[in-house]
């Protein structure tokens, strides 16, 4: 089976395996969109909090939580999942299979979405933490009435773009046993040289994309007033 | 809603202020050994150039900074025996308007004006309504603060100071954003304000035709210093065109 072949035939041989691939894609960015927003935008906001010139300036707690960050994040993504195989073996027993390989996805989604969640808080205007303070708005106040509502659009915005590297990240993961549209890319474009699939795979992750960024767009501009 | 029931104690009392902000081996003083007292329902200038220590003043006066030296009091209490919850609670009897107005952008004019209300867990529509009619903004409510003026803004951001019913309202360079038609108008809504809820204003402006317009005394800082403290006439035809047009038809009468 070499080089090209009518894209119908390839529907019906490879149709339920791109969609199992699909599906298993799907969870790994589903499940990395969650924690990010979960974990990844508290942090953020901690560490936007916390530092040496933020609202509550707490060295120790920014350090910690600012190391992290950079450090999962100055990995080349293969060696961070690599690392972490001991630490996935001892969480779920294996570090083979889709739930196992988007374990070390979560960590770097983290953060990526804390970075990202900092670096819109740190654009929003001073003005809006003079109008909190004098206001006598307490810290969750400040949080929830005023910083996330101005950088909510932002957030968005930023999770549209941290989604479409969640995407890319997740075809690493076809590596270590995680599946999906990626390890099917490889499988069938790379160790058997089926570029018609394999193009047709790309055209759907593409598609994908092109979808979310769309959405987010769209959402993150009706959220903003400003 | 008036606040003319203690005259006792100054609304604002400096007593020999001083403020040095350090970083590393250098100091610089805001303020030095500043004392000054506003009386209650006044509304007092505070003149000088960029520099002047006019903002650490204010901030002085809400606890969001702390004197190196002195006390400062407002409505007879020495902010310096506040812990933050207390502090916070007095933030919430005063008022703040800034130069650039510091809206919630994503928050409309009603949500903007209810805002003070929320953060103590209060709701009160009708006294957003009220204050909203008072500030002249009634029509408005439901838009986003991008889609009005600059003048219209600072009205929202007025009305949000006031919807609390507070005892003092701090201007910082109120109308230094806004053009000489729309200044004008503010500083009318200030005087206003003064004369509908005994408020008393602190105005922090380097523009002497505002102080000239609303104010009944000015203090004048130059370098953190306190050069003196100005009385500025009352200028009746100014301040009581109704009391001017009275006087008019009785004399021509």
């Amino acid at each position: 089976m070499n080089g090209w072949e009518p894209i119908g035939q390839v529907f019906s041989d490879h149709g339920g395996e791109i969609a199992v691939a699909l599906g298993e894609t799907g969870y790994m960015v589903l499940a990395s969109i969650l924690v990010a927003v979960i974990l990844g935008t508290p942090l953020g906001i901690l560490i936007y909090l916390t530092r040496p010139e933020g609202v509550v300036p707490r060295r120790t707690v920014w350090t910690i939580a600012n190391a992290y960050v950079t450090i999962v994040r100055s990995f080349p993504f293969l060696l961070f999942v690599v690392f972490m195989i001991p630490v996935t073996r001892l969480v779920f027993g294996t570090s083979f299979g889709t739930v196992a390989a988007t374990f070390p996805l979560g960590f770097v989604a983290v953060a990526i979405y804390a970075r990202l969640t900092e670096q819109i808080l740190l654009e929003l205007p001073s003005g809006l933490l003079q109008a909190a303070e004098s206001l006598g708005a307490t810290l969750p106040q400040t949080v929830f009435r005023f910083l996330l509502v101005e950088g909510r659009s932002g957030l968005v915005y930023a999770l549209t773009s941290a989604t479409i590297s969640f995407v890319s990240y997740s075809t690493v993961l076809g590596v270590v046993g995680g599946g999906g549209i990626g390890d099917f890319a490889m499988r069938y474009g790379y160790h058997q040289y089926d570029f018609t699939l394999m193009y047709l795979t790309i055209a759907i992750i593409v598609a994908c994309v092109m979808v979310l960024q769309a959405a987010g767009t769209r959402l993150s501009r009706a959220l903003d007033h400003r | 809603m008036h606040h003319d029931q203690p005259t006792g104690a100054a609304a604002v009392h400096f007593d020999g202020v001083s403020r040095v902000f350090a970083s590393g081996t250098r100091t610089a003083t805001a303020l030095h050994d500043v004392t000054l007292s506003i009386p209650r329902r006044s509304i007092f200038g505070i003149l000088g150039e960029s520099g002047a220590g006019k903002t650490t003043l204010l901030r002085l006066m809400n606890g969001l900074d702390h004197p190196t030296s002195g006390r400062v009091l407002v409505d007879g209490t020495d902010l310096a025996s506040l812990g933050s919850r207390e502090l916070r609670a007095l933030r919430h009897r005063i008022g703040v308007v800034f130069q650039h107005f510091n809206l919630v952008g994503n928050a409309t004019v009603q949500a903007n004006i209810a805002l003070p209300l929320r953060l103590q867990r209060r709701r009160d529509t009708e006294r957003v309504a009220s204050i909203a009619e008072f500030v002249g903004l009634s029509g408005l409510l439901s838009r986003y603060p991008a889609e009005l003026s600059g003048g219209q803004q600072q009205r929202v951001a007025i009305a949000r100071a006031l919807v609390t019913d507070p005892m003092l309202l701090l201007c910082d360079e109120p109308t230094s954003a806004l053009d000489t038609h729309t200044t004008s108008e503010i500083l009318q809504l200030l005087a206003a304000t003064r004369e509908e809820f005994g408020t008393t204003i602190a105005l922090v402006t380097h523009e002497l035709d505002a102080v000239r317009a609303i104010c009944d005394t000015a203090a004048v800082f130059e370098q953190g210093s306190l050069l003196d403290t100005v009385s500025v006439p009352t200028r009746v035809e100014a301040r009581e065109p109704r009391y001017l047009d009275h006087v008019r038809s009785v004399l021509t009468r």
